[in-house]
């Protein structure tokens, strides 16, 4: 599963401890390194290919959290990179196209809203 | 074992994000990987640069390889771009490569099926196309061409063959930029860069959400504000995006009439008298549409300029565009300060415009009338979206009117000229441009006996079948045309290939060597640092090689004037090598061969380019590169001004050396707004716009085989507006038909989602094949830059009972 080397920016004006249990609370798969001025070091591992950009996602929701930006990733144990294309249908509409059901929300990318 | 290596791992990552977080506030890093992160990984992976795969911001990624894999990736901390940081897309990008389904070997359609073929075979299938009629030969290439792969291909089309019918689909990207620089400057690509990022007061993003788009520059905007920097965010925009959840305002304007607003700014500047005279009247000219059009225009007075915009009132433009009055009055008094300094961005909300070009002189005649040019922070900027639509097909000219370095093949005195660089004898190039994308792909989707002169095209690095507007009449029909014949080169299976005749394995990104040029006029290069699957090859090979096999066949296009191959290179010792031999392609670096050769052409219009070791040592350099008087080489951030260009005459501040007018002075055109060719109405009632979406890249023909970024983005839907929703019937979700008066296509709605379109507008991204958008669009094309116009066209939106 990848491995992701984060920078947290915040905005400096909130509790680092309020910040830390936050982050926390969010996957057992965080480390938090050493806060650097208003930044905070961290490793994100999950168990997942994938659920690492719902947690990128989830950290930058936290209030007084400006940006999760990445610098590293090492995904040596990251398989199964999948999609053939070959024979999916070109033309026409949703429904019945490489199974996926009809009617398959839109709305399951990341619980954004 | 394994849990030590993945402890390793950890390690190198919390030192890398540590670093980082620690570098942006202190001293400059003098390594590209941290050593800490090298140790970390107990040198068993080896790293070096590359610029991104992706798109036009030119983030530079240390690529981490072990075992000839690409297993890790790295913010380059001695990338200026990037500072380090990496988006969704370019932190992934290592896991492009290895898509199951590359395609490895060259595939020959037999009896409808494509079969395997050895690239023997396969050289001269193309080499037969060729010689079948030289002329009804055509190249449709790309934005992510290297720039040795659009030289090549230029000069064995124009330099060889004597046929200009090579195009790519930067054309549908930026080509209106290109004449919007044209019209105003005489002379194409920005003259800021990134550095009017750090500087700025004010940015102002055009029809543009770089949140998504061009996630790493926007983050040099929210990292000024994280540090306490005043940075206001203006919003114009046709739906709201990522973007506008950092904006302090948001315009929300009707499609097309972004005319308007720019002329709306321009009556408030005069208005108020907060226009900037002294600059004005040093620097600048005025400009107006001639009868028939032609890009240059006309000269116009500044009164006739004035009574032109006296109509566009704020309460005028307001009804419009819908804009507020009080939000263009800000605008107005925004641009009439001279203690703020104001960024324009912009990419392909004002590019892929039917009156691109337009717009594209509407924003810099803005930024010149108010003096807001030529210092740090100063500047209106285009964006590109594809990694070398600049240094590939801009500089290297790589479309049907250019030859390299900004000449054109009409040109008498630059056809001499290149012909001489090509050392090919006199009149080889043809003065005849040959057919831009769209007039391609008509002729090739016409029966030869009607006037369809294009009997093969070989696309290569992109994905027509997918990216043409108006698919059923510009692609669609070739297919049933059994003289036509389409080569594809590419490194995936996609809707393009899939239709093709023949199709060749190429090498993607670091399988090869490579150069880029981004959006701030910076050339990049990088090495080859893995080996291709299967029989793959890089495409530079592949049109030497076909280039090769005609000069064997005795074309003699395929020799210069001293009668030796086109392409012949030596050694460092002299001796020709036969780089068309794959087996010995990499014995000389091709790349740098092709690229001094090219270098040649760069100086006539001040894009001096420095030579290519000097690049193997930089994070890219911005043109013009000129040598200094210590020998080394200095690039140019800012053109036009004297405090950083080297080519202005001192004294002079700003100074617009190709200006069209032959003063020095830059054009501030007038362009009415009129209305577009197709508006809602009755019968299709909705506004469609398309674009793209941060987790793909383009047609997803390489994020789509990411697992992550396909899960996170699995298929393409329709932003829809609550009311609307609510109006039709229609649930979060459920499959709604589009229709226009070309096509339609179903896909589910998405409401509230992460973009919203305003009540009687609708949003498809164009990523997802199964779900074609392009069934759809209109195709209606920009008269100058011949772009055409993916931003608007009417839909009906119909709920599927």
């Amino acid at each position: 599963m990848p491995v992701l080397g984060v920078v947290v920016v915040t905005d400096g004006a909130g509790a680092p401890a309020t910040l830390e249990a936050s982050l926390r609370s969010l996957s057992p798969g965080l480390t938090l390194g050493s806060w650097q001025g208003g930044r905070l070091p961290l490793v994100l591992e999950t168990a997942e290919a994938g659920q690492e950009e719902a947690l990128l996602g989830a950290i930058e929701s936290i209030a007084g959290v400006w940006a999760a930006q990445v610098v590293f990733v090492d995904f040596s144990d990251v398989e199964g990179v999948e999609a053939s294309f070959f024979g999916r249908r070109r033309r026409g509409g949703m429904a019945g196209v490489d199974g996926a059901p009809a009617g398959e929300s839109a709305v399951d990318h990341g619980g954004e809203s | 074992m394994s849990i030590d290596r993945r402890d390793f791992i950890k390690m190198a990552a919390m030192s890398a994000a540590t670093v980082a977080a620690a570098g942006t506030a202190s001293a400059e890093p003098t390594e590209a990987v941290d050593p800490r992160v090298r140790a970390a990984q107990s040198g068993e992976v080896r790293w070096d640069k590359a610029p991104c795969r992706f798109c036009g911001t030119g983030c530079h990624v240390q690529v981490g390889v072990r075992d000839g894999r690409v297993v890790a990736v790295a913010g380059d901390r001695l990338a200026e771009v990037n500072k380090g940081l990496l988006c969704v897309k370019g932190y992934h990008v290592g896991l492009a490569l290895y898509g199951k389904d590359r395609l490895t070997t060259p595939l020959l359609r037999k009896n409808g099926k494509l079969e395997p073929i050895s690239w023997e075979q396969a050289l001269e299938v193309v080499a037969g196309r060729v010689m079948k009629d030289p002329k009804g030969f055509a190249i449709y290439g790309s934005g992510q061409w290297t720039i040795p792969e659009g030289y090549a291909c230029q000069k064995l089309m124009k330099g060889g063959l004597s046929n200009n019918h090579i195009d790519p689909n930067a054309r549908l990207c930026m080509a209106s930029a290109v004449t919007g620089f044209l019209a105003t400057y005489g002379v194409d690509e920005p003259a800021g860069c990134y550095d009017d990022l750090d500087a700025c007061d004010v940015c102002i993003l055009w029809g543009n959400n770089p949140a998504e788009m061009h996630p790493i520059l926007f983050s040099r905007l929210i990292d000024r504000r994280s540090r306490g920097e005043k940075v206001t965010l203006i919003d114009i925009g046709t739906r709201r995006t990522r973007t506008t959840a950092h904006a302090q305002h948001f315009l929300n304007f009707k499609p097309h009439t972004d005319l308007a607003i720019a002329n709306g700014i321009a009556h408030i500047l005069l208005r108020d008298g907060t226009w900037d005279k002294a600059f004005v009247e040093q620097h600048c000219a005025f400009r107006g549409a001639d009868e028939p059009a032609t890009l240059p225009g006309m000269a116009i007075t500044f009164e006739a300029y004035k009574a032109e915009v006296a109509k566009y009132t704020p309460e005028y433009v307001s009804e419009v565009s819908g804009v507020a009055v009080e939000d263009l009055e800000l605008l107005g008094r925004l641009f009439g300060r001279r203690d703020l300094k104001i960024t324009s961005l912009w990419c392909m909300g004002m590019n892929q415009h039917e009156r691109g070009t337009a717009i594209n002189c509407l924003v810099h005649g803005v930024h010149l009338l108010s003096g807001h040019f030529g210092k740090p922070g100063d500047a209106p900027t285009s964006l590109t979206g594809q990694p070398s639509a600049c240094g590939t097909v801009r500089e290297v000219g790589t479309l049907a009117h250019a030859l390299p370095g900004g000449r054109v093949v009409a040109n008498a005195d630059h056809r001499r000229q290149s012909e001489g660089f090509w050392n090919v004898p006199e009149g080889r190039i043809s003065p005849k441009p040959g057919y831009h994308t769209a007039l391609m792909w008509e002729k090739f989707s016409t029966p030869t006996d009607k006037g369809g002169d294009i009997h093969t095209i070989w696309v290569q690095v992109t994905n027509p079948a997918q990216t043409l507007p108006d698919t059923h009449r510009l692609f669609d029909p070739s297919r049933k045309l059994a003289d036509k014949f389409l080569i594809v080169s590419d490194v995936y299976p996609t809707a393009t290939t899939r239709e093709a005749d023949l199709v060749l394995p190429s090498a993607m990104w670091v399988e090869k060597n490579g150069m880029f040029g981004n959006s701030e006029r910076r050339t990049q290069q990088w090495f080859k640092q893995v080996e291709p699957p299967g029989q793959a090859r890089d495409d530079v090979w592949q049109v030497i090689a076909v280039a090769r096999r005609l000069f064997e066949l005795g074309v003699a296009g395929m020799k210069d004037k001293d009668g030796q191959f086109i392409f012949a290179m030596k050694d460092d010792e002299g001796r020709e090598v036969p780089i068309w031999d794959f087996k010995r392609y990499y014995d000389v670096n091709v790349d740098r061969h092709l690229f001094e050769e090219y270098r040649q052409f760069t100086r006539m219009k001040h894009k001096d380019l420095a030579p290519y070791d000097e690049y193997v040592k930089a994070r890219g350099m911005r043109w013009p590169v000129v040598q200094k008087a210590d020998g080394g080489w200095r690039e140019t951030r800012f053109r036009f001004a004297e405090f950083d260009d080297p080519y202005v005459k001192k004294g002079t501040g700003v100074q617009f050396y190709h200006s069209t007018s032959k003063d020095d002075r830059a054009q501030i055109w007038f362009q009415p707004y009129t209305p577009p060719t197709e508006s809602p109405d009755a019968e299709f009632p909705f506004w469609l716009c398309t674009g793209r979406v941060i987790e793909h890249w383009h047609t997803g023909t390489m994020t789509q085989r990411i697992a992550p970024l396909n899960r996170a983005m699995p298929h393409a839907y329709v932003e829809l507006h609550p009311n609307d929703a609510r109006r039709l019937g229609v649930g979060n979700g459920e499959v709604v038909r589009l229709r226009s008066r070309r096509g339609e296509v179903s896909l589910p709605a998405w409401i509230n989602g992460r973009g919203a379109p305003p009540e009687g507008s609708v949003f498809v991204p164009f990523f997802d094949e199964r779900l074609l958008i392009n069934q759809v669009t209109l195709g209606a094309l920009d008269p100058f830059s011949k772009q055409p116009d993916y931003k608007k066209c009417a839909v009906r939106v119909e709920r599927i009972l």
